[in-house]
């Protein structure tokens, strides 16, 4: 006869727990908090009332905001096929039998495991007007006398937070596609030799097509991660020159936490939600139809 | 949510989970989490007798270390512990709606500029500490009054304020011939003579509060004003608005590089002291840093009072109180930790551990020989009388609050600078006023 607390009954219980307790704690409550401000008027410290979608047709009346949707587009657009194209040719290098390759594999994950605001921090000195090592090495090699205002001007500041964003996921794209290359059989390269098929023609009837899922699912993760990039844009330009790099999450910031606004802040940040579900669920459903 | 519905599909049988029962379980463990949400309370037995105060990261380190000096001697005198948490000051205003929304936080609380509008009714009325300190010291400086006395109560009590007046260096001034600028026309001038010997002069145009607390006296100065007194009108486009935007247009093309449109609240301290800056507005930290890091530069910098413009002369102050939670459970003690902190035995020496870099609102505590002690300092003296708090002419509103933090008044100079006619940018500023405006109460 076993004790109580040793009946799997009891002991299921004791090990979901913690994680349904974070979950609720951290994931549940504050979205249902979220959603319920972006349908009010809710500012802080004030008597709040019901106005359906009110902030949200608001929103799409407001320059800034527009201005806010159009930067997330073209940010995520931009990074996340850079990320995945320059990920891609990383992971194909990698995967070539090289010196050192433990060594290589290893330095590839430091931009992914240094903390994301202190990283950020240290591009903020390399952009810097007055002390931009970018700028420094520029001029110092003749190549240009004036060195650009990087944080300044609305294309470059734009190119800039790109350039930070990707080259910090950069390794997560690298690492996940070379772990779907590896897993990939010799054989069938083999096989494809024999055949004569050369290397572009390889890469493209049995890389690609194999790597898809793995390709899916970091698009996917990507997608959601770099529309919702919140420390890159805060800590490098905090939304500026005159808004050209404000994302959702940072204007969120602004109006709700900085000036108060709660609702319309909610609104913000829950703006591209429904997109997002969206864009999960294709992935999701492309990705098992691939599998099974 | 996953987890109930995995756990479901892969347990069978009796004396396992069923569905029904996880879902029971979660449902419990939900509403009472939801409980303590709800009231927002820790269990009885952990509460014990402390107050907790939230301040800023000082621009001068030392005064922080004096105030928790003093945080212990009032410790052991009261029996009440004081614990300060200081944060970088660009965190303050998102911190403290944080804290007014979950209805928990710090008893104390710093406010800065007009924030105490932002959350007048949170915050509790401190009618009888601020006249009982006004019978002590001297009557609040007009600016205190403006940030809290609001619908009729004191909401908190005015801490001290921040010089933003102007550093210079002293030798390029004489070398390009020039006298300290006394008016933006000779700011003009002066600056385009200094650009020329490689030592341009510079302020932040640019998503930052140094960058609005140059342009809005730049603004007012000229006549112009973005809210008219009853702090409902927007009256940003006007004659007087378009000519401040010509002046900071010729002022940026002849005067500047375009580095300033990048630049945040520390990037014109490391311009001056990197030698290359020749003017900027600021507070004192520039000069304070570089003494105490014994800079040769320090000696060459001085500060003066803002330029006068064709209107008026009005700088603006960076502004600082302290305000108690209505929902502190330590509003007493609360209440008498600020009034200690203003027996001149402890005002006194933290002014001097600021280094003059915090300012008094009481006329009694200008007294304080820290300002007569250095002559670089002497402009400070008083420059309460030439600045006012970022609402001007308007009353502290909310709306003032969300003006400054959003940038717009900096934004439409930054778009008037980089090729959007001034017409334009005054339109923009206009229609994102309007919007603020006309929604808020």
């Amino acid at each position: 006869m076993r004790l109580w607390w040793q009946r799997e009954q009891t002991l299921g219980y004791a090990f979901i727990t913690p994680a349904l307790f974070v979950l609720v704690l951290l994931v549940a409550y504050p979205f249902v908090i979220a959603l319920y401000l972006s349908v009010t008027d809710a500012f802080v410290g004030r008597p709040t009332t019901f106005v359906g979608l009110r902030n949200f047709i608001n929103l799409l009346q407001h320059g800034t905001f527009r201005q806010t949707l159009a930067n997330s587009f073209v940010f995520t657009g931009i990074a996340v096929t850079l990320k995945l194209i320059l990920g891609l040719l990383l992971a194909l290098a990698l995967h070539q039998k090289l010196r050192f390759q433990r060594l290589w594999r290893g330095a590839l994950l430091l931009p992914w495991v240094v903390p994301s605001a202190l990283a950020t921090l240290g591009w903020t000195w390399m952009f810097d007007s007055l002390y931009s090592v970018i700028n420094w090495t520029l001029i110092h090699l003749g190549l240009i006398e004036v060195g650009p205002n990087w944080l300044g001007e609305a294309v470059l500041a734009k190119c800039a937070v790109i350039a930070v964003n990707v080259w910090r996921a950069l390794p997560f794209f690298a690492i996940s596609i070379l772990a779907g290359l590896v897993s990939i059989p010799d054989e069938l390269y083999e096989a494809a030799a024999a055949d004569g098929a050369g290397a572009v023609q390889r890469f493209f009837y049995i890389t690609l097509p194999l790597l898809k899922p793995v390709l899916a699912i970091v698009l996917l993760f990507s997608t959601i991660f770099t529309f919702s990039n919140f420390d890159i844009v805060y800590v490098l330009t905090r939304g500026g020159p005159v808004n050209s790099t404000h994302l959702f999450a940072t204007l969120a910031r602004q109006t709700g936490l900085e000036s108060g606004l709660l609702g319309e802040g909610a609104a913000i940040s829950l703006f591209m939600f429904p997109v997002l579900v969206i864009v999960v669920y294709m992935q999701l459903r492309f990705v098992r139809r691939e599998e099974y | 949510m996953d987890t109930p519905h995995q756990v479901s599909e892969h347990t069978h049988g009796a004396g396992t989970l069923s569905r029904r029962q996880l879902l029971q379980t979660t449902m419990g463990a939900t509403l009472g989490l939801s409980g303590i949400l709800l009231y927002r309370q820790p269990p009885v037995f952990a509460a014990t007798r402390e107050i907790t105060m939230l301040s800023w990261n000082h621009y001068v380190p030392r005064s922080d270390v004096v105030l928790r000096e003093q945080a212990a001697t009032f410790s052991k005198d009261a029996g009440v512990k004081v614990t300060i948490d200081t944060i970088p000051h660009a965190h303050i205003a998102a911190k403290l709606v944080g804290e007014a929304q979950a209805g928990v936080g710090h008893d104390v609380i710093l406010l800065r500029n007009v924030q105490t509008a932002l959350h007048k009714d949170t915050l509790m009325v401190m009618d009888d500490l601020a006249a009982e300190l006004a019978g002590k010291y001297g009557q609040w400086y007009d600016v205190g009054r403006l940030a809290e006395f609001l619908d009729g109560h004191w909401r908190a009590i005015p801490w001290f304020y921040v010089s933003a007046g102007i550093t210079y260096r002293t030798d390029l001034f004489q070398q390009v011939g020039e006298p300290p600028s006394d008016s933006y026309d000779d700011l003009l001038r002066a600056g385009r003579k200094l650009k020329k010997i490689g030592h341009p002069i510079g302020f932040a145009i640019s998503q930052s509060g140094d960058s609005t607390r140059t342009l809005y006296p730049i603004l007012w100065s000229f006549g112009a004003r973005y809210v008219e007194e009853d702090g409902k009108t927007v009256a940003i486009n006007s004659p007087a608005t378009a000519a401040a935007v010509e002046y900071v247009k010729e002022l940026y093309n002849d005067c500047m590089t375009p580095e300033v449109l990048s630049w945040d609240d520390a990037s014109n301290n490391r311009f001056m002291l990197s030698g290359k800056g020749s003017w900027t507005r600021n507070a004192i930290s520039i000069y304070v840093s570089a003494k105490e890091k014994n800079m040769p530069v320090a000696d060459k910098f001085d500060h003066t009072i803002p330029p006068r413009g064709p209107e008026r002369r009005l700088g603006v102050l960076a502004y600082h109180s302290l305000g108690v939670w209505k929902f502190s459970k330590n509003q007493d003690v609360a209440k008498e930790w600020i009034r200690f902190l203003f027996q001149p035995g402890n005002f006194n020496p933290w002014i001097e551990a600021t280094g003059g870099f915090s300012q008094p609102l009481l006329p009694a505590f200008d007294e304080n020989p820290i300002w007569r002690s250095d002559p670089k300092l002497k402009a400070l003296i008083g420059f309460g009388k030439y600045a006012t708090i970022d609402c001007w002419p308007g009353p502290a509103t909310a709306a003032a609050a969300q003006t400054f933090n959003t940038h717009i008044i900096a934004n439409m100079f930054a778009k008037a600078v980089t090729g959007t006619s001034t017409k334009e940018a005054i339109a923009w500023a206009e229609s994102e006023l309007r919007r603020i405006y006309e929604k808020s109460v």
